[in-house]
């Protein structure tokens, strides 16, 4: 097997009495969609949290490409190469698109304490900002301010703002959150045209879409790992279906 | 920028440029003085709409650093006259008058100050900062109100303004136009930087600070170099008001004075360029004619600020331009 880009080692969190993430142990392979559901409550957002460092975790061991960055901050995450978007759109509100896109993309090249040379006028941003716009789709938005974008466009600049910094490891937290159909199917093809290139890992409550998309599943019940597998031995679980899909689908 | 954006800010400079003339035609040369108190607030107001508007930190005690930087040159002065080594234990330095010695270091202190006071207290947020901001300029207020050396709570006199080779600052319409420069030379430094990579990070700060730890950034340091940078200009603008004024006193750093640079960015607009500059102008104009009428003219002043504080969000300058430009 290959060297798993991110590993979890018995990581452990409480909030007060409540044990939300209990020795959780989790391997991710270089390139695969890893998808992680669970039921409502189950600890995925707080998993996330805890693997980009937005929560300290009270026991156990992270690992980044081999590097144990359990004890780093966030940023210093962020800049070996981990991205994520939110369940609950975060953007810059009075950023427009294009400097959302740009101020992720400074984030991983170079320094950014350059206090004269104006940004806009750095190839090195301006181009790079420009490929992941086209991509996502937001190209003919760039100059829009972020919070006048309609809740479907928000969320592909969420998506954008990951990618544009060039992660190895990129982490969705529910990228189809509130998104009608038209606007699900297009975010699905767009991390369906990621996959390969970087490692993911998804939280998503659509079905159809994790089973479409993933490579592999974990199933999160209670804070603990319940089963990894194929969707095809997820699906046939009986104890993944009676806790979490209900009926056999 | 949108045309009428370039015309009005245009025609702003030029009215600035000739103003001295404008009173000399109109016979009101003594408004010359309260038109360089403007441009000097104007320079203290910018500087705290740097840290305030664009990195989204309200402090509450920017007269310190004016304090620092008028003080500085106050004991520069007072050690030349008296021929007396500085501090006590300088002796082969007997203070100074020039500007392109006493200016620059009352820079550097003001800056060194907002490297110490900003390492604490900008690991705190929101009301705590502002407390905390508050402390510290108070601290400085006690420790120039013991100096009994120099004053105490009464202050030390010049005999007369700083010396610049070339120009005489003792020349009203000269001073005035030095303080122009000055602004200028500042509001174009402060448009480069929030426009730069380092702006970005700042205003990405004040918008969302999460999710600028995620994105890769530790915002810690750009907020420090910031708040350096404001306590610098705001050196800067205290060593101009103490020489206008050939007067320095504790009461420069008395907290209401940071309370009235805080409102100045709040009325003219913060976030913007020229919005503290109007703010500054606005507010001084008020304050000078309507003590004209009334020696209670807070009463009609207060009411006017909450005001434009409520119904105008984006202060003066966003009701005259449009609200478009305010973070560019």
């Amino acid at each position: 097997m290959t060297e798993p880009v991110f590993r979890l080692d018995g990581v452990e969190k409480s909030f007060g009495g409540l044990r939300v993430c209990d020795a959780v142990n989790l391997d991710l392979i270089p390139g695969e969609l890893h998808a992680l559901i669970g039921p409502n409550g189950a600890g995925k957002t707080t998993l996330l949290n805890l693997i980009t460092g937005l929560l300290p975790v009270d026991n156990g061991s992270l690992y980044f490409k081999d590097t144990d960055i359990t004890g780093k901050t966030c940023h210093e995450r962020a800049r070996l190469g981990m991205a994520r978007s939110f369940q609950i759109t975060s953007l810059f509100p009075r950023f427009t698109v294009r400097q959302s896109i740009e101020l992720a993309v400074q984030a991983t090249r170079g320094s950014s304490y350059r206090l004269w040379k104006r940004a806009d006028s750095e190839p090195g941003l301006t181009y790079p900002a420009r490929k992941v716009m086209a991509r996502i789709g937001l190209a003919d938005r760039a100059e829009t301010v972020a919070e006048n974008l309609s809740h479907g466009e928000q969320r592909l600049l969420e998506m954008g703002m990951a990618l544009a910094t060039g992660p190895e490891l990129l982490l969705l937290d529910e990228p189809m959150a509130g998104l009608g159909p038209g606007s699900s199917q297009n975010l699905a093809e767009l991390i369906a045209s990621l996959k390969g290139g970087v490692t993911i890992m998804l939280v998503e409550h659509d079905m159809q879409a994790v089973f479409a998309l993933a490579d592999r599943i974990t199933v999160l019940i209670e804070g603990r790992v319940s089963v990894t597998g194929s969707p095809e031995e997820i699906r046939n679980n009986p104890a993944v279906q009676e806790a979490y899909l209900g009926t056999p689908c | 920028m949108s045309t009428a954006q370039k015309i009005s800010g245009a025609s702003l400079l030029a009215v600035l440029l000739l103003l001295p003339w404008l009173l000399d035609v109109l016979g009101q040369q003594y408004l010359l003085s309260l038109a360089t108190r403007v441009l000097i607030y104007g320079l203290a107001a910018s500087s705290l709409n740097l840290i305030l508007g664009y990195g989204g930190m309200v402090s509450l005690g920017h007269a310190a650093f004016m304090g620092i930087g008028g003080y500085t040159v106050g004991i520069m002065a007072f050690h030349q006259y008296e021929r007396s080594p500085v501090l006590g234990w300088l002796p082969q330095f007997a203070g100074s008058e020039n500007v392109l010695l006493v200016w620059p270091l009352a820079m550097l202190f003001a800056a060194l100050f907002g490297l110490v006071t900003g390492a604490v207290s900008l690991r705190t947020r929101g009301m705590h900062f502002i407390m905390i901001t508050l402390a510290f300029a108070q601290m400085v207020y006690f420790f120039f109100t013991s100096l009994d050396t120099y004053g105490g709570g009464d202050g030390i006199s010049l005999y007369n303004r700083n010396l610049l080779p070339g120009l005489d600052l003792g020349n009203d319409r000269v001073f005035y136009y030095l303080c122009l420069a000055v602004l200028l030379v500042f509001l174009y430094l402060m448009h480069r930087l929030i426009n730069a990579r380092f702006g970005r990070v700042l205003i990405g700060s004040r918008e969302n600070e999460q999710r600028l730890q995620v994105l890769g950034f530790a915002p810690f340091g750009y907020r420090l170099l910031s708040y350096c940078l404001a306590g610098a200009a705001a050196g800067l603008a205290g060593a101009l008001l103490v020489n206008q004024g050939e007067f320095v006193s504790p009461g420069l750093i008395h907290w209401t004075r940071s309370g009235e640079i805080l409102v100045m960015v709040l009325l003219g607009g913060m976030g913007t360029l020229v919005g503290p500059l109007l703010g500054a102008a606005v507010l001084l104009f008020l304050e000078e004619y309507l003590a004209m009428f009334t020696e209670h003219w807070m009463i009609i002043l207060g009411p006017f600020l909450i005001l434009v504080v409520l119904f105008a969000r984006g202060g003066l300058y966003g009701l005259i331009v449009d609200r478009r430009e305010q973070h560019d």
